[in-house]
């Protein structure tokens, strides 16, 4: 699978990697190994232990998972249940559906209408963060917000969207803005199949919803599984969320990205921060084993 | 009148030193990399490829605390080092490349090496330009990234000369909140380069979505 000549360089080969090495090492694997570290001490920005910080042993881990406070407002166990809420409903009910269910409706029909959607779709995804956080405040604002200026029209109360439905808003938001990602992986899935699959389902007088469960579903099945771990990935660590409620009112839409963002770079308490961070990798590390696995036991039977 | 109520001229001068920066470092160094992954055979190499692919795996929010204190002790703080160097390298990159090498043919290598031409050759001569669809994408995708970033310029930079487009627009939103034509004429310049970029390289950038559905 090598191609090139087969030469034993390490010398060149080395020579190719020493930049990106270079930097990887001090940008991603040190700092890697250092928050492990910086989790372990009582490190902040300012004050005495900024200078002379020690080691405090497990006690950042200890208050993070303190069982008696820790679902209450504004507290590790109240962001990661937020995130999870965030994800199943952006990430799986809202992008992979949607997306599929986007391609799907595009899948024979060619023409100016489905470029008109996808170019909306992807406009959607690739907008700066700040840019689509203030048109979705616009959207959704109390007294001037095209919502509510819409349920007016149907002779529906207005409802102050960012306060009383933080989450709903910041999941309705994420699903609009990352859905593109999916529909096109979706669609490029969908375009390796032949028509002839179909055509001989439809003379047997299949249905579309048995069209799709039979032949369509298996075929895209691992395309699926791969959608499925990059966007929960994405959505979990995601933080533009910020840039519209800005985790509140009063925490109740701090997502856990939010929650280290505020204990590290709002409070200065890095040992802290590093905590989380580390509880952060893991849960990615857990995430992203079990769709391996079922990965790996789906391309077994297939 | 947005232009002058806060520096949106500095605002976008940063962004774009960032974003050059950022797509230019991408592209040489990612391609150097591709080029020892797919075509050259030396020892460790498939597990440096795996540590590379490992660290997409990484979440930012887990470096960003170690990455601002390794920047601050460099003195870089409000700097353009601060805001380029750490993203120069991108392993998604890596991988994106090296995938496209693997469809360039080996002979075109070959022949060159007979015919006295260096490794560092064939890079150049051979498979960069051979090589443009996918580089076009990879300049997309680090383009996007770097214009829109928001967290880690606010992250790095505390003095407002430093502030890139986007920074500088969430600031202005919180100073300027009422004023909708302010708001709106920011927001417009802060959005078109982006689109243009993606306009520009519309079709790569799908297929560099679909090169990453691809089993490698």
């Amino acid at each position: 699978m090598t191609g090139g000549a087969p030469i034993l360089s390490r010398r060149t080969g080395f020579f190719f990697l020493l930049p990106s090495l270079g930097f990887v090492s001090l940008f991603i694997l040190f700092p890697f190994v250092w928050v492990f570290y910086l989790s372990f001490t009582n490190q902040t920005l300012t004050g005495v232990t900024a200078i002379q910080s020690r080691l405090v042993g497990l006690a950042n881990y200890h208050r993070l998972l303190d069982f008696e406070t820790w679902m209450t407002s504004g507290q590790f166990g109240n962001a990661l249940r937020i995130s999870a809420q965030f994800v199943v409903g952006s990430a799986l009910i809202g992008q992979a559906l949607l997306g599929l269910a986007i391609a799907w409706a595009f899948y024979r029909w060619r023409g100016a209408f489905r470029e008109i959607v996808y170019t909306l779709v992807i406009l959607a995804w690739i907008i700066p963060d700040v840019v689509v956080a203030f048109t979705w405040m616009a959207f959704l604002d109390r007294d001037r917000g095209t919502l509510n200026a819409i349920l007016q029209l149907l002779r529906l109360a207005p409802v102050d969207w960012l306060i009383q439905q933080p989450v709903l808003s910041i999941i309705i938001f994420n699903t609009w803005r990352g859905t593109a990602f999916s529909m096109l992986l979706f669609s490029s899935a969908l375009a390796t199949i032949p028509p002839s699959y179909l055509e001989s389902a439809e003379v047997a007088g299949a249905s579309g919803w048995q069209k799709f469960r039979d032949i369509i579903l298996p075929l895209i099945r691992s395309h699926i599984l791969t959608d499925i771990i990059l966007i929960t990935l994405w959505t979990f660590n995601t933080f533009t969320p910020f840039l519209i409620t800005g985790g509140g009112p009063a925490f109740k839409s701090e997502l856990v990205s939010i929650y280290t963002f505020r204990i590290a770079f709002q409070f200065f308490e890095f040992g802290r921060g590093g905590a989380i961070a580390v509880a952060m990798m893991l849960i990615n590390l857990v995430l992203a084993l079990t769709y391996l696995t079922i990965l790996r036991r789906q391309g077994v039977r297939t | 009148m947005a232009w002058q109520a806060a520096p949106f001229a500095r605002f976008h001068l940063n962004s774009f030193v960032m974003a050059v920066g950022i797509t230019g470092g991408q592209l040489l160094f990612s391609s150097l990399a591709a080029y020892a992954f797919a075509r050259l055979r030396f020892p460790g190499r498939d597990i440096l490829f795996l540590v590379f692919l490992g660290t997409m795996m990484v979440p930012f929010h887990v470096t960003l605390i170690p990455s601002y204190l390794a920047v601050r002790w460099l003195g870089w703080l409000d700097s353009y080092q601060a805001l380029i160097v750490p993203w120069l390298v991108s392993a998604f990159g890596i991988f994106l490349l090296r995938q496209y090498y693997f469809t360039i043919p080996t002979e075109l290598d070959e022949a060159a090496l007979i015919d006295g031409c260096s490794r560092l050759g064939v890079w150049w001569r051979i498979i960069l330009p051979l090589s443009q669809p996918a580089l076009a994408a990879l300049a997309i995708f680090a383009f996007l990234f770097a214009w829109n970033d928001f967290l880690w310029p606010l992250v790095v930079t505390n003095n407002p000369e430093m502030h890139t487009i986007q920074l500088g627009l969430a600031m202005f939103q919180g100073r300027y909140g009422t004023q909708w034509t302010y708001l709106m004429a920011g927001t417009v310049m802060a959005t078109i380069p982006g689109i243009l970029a993606f306009l520009l390289g519309q079709r790569r950038f799908i297929e560099g979505i679909t090169l990453t559905g691809l089993k490698g």
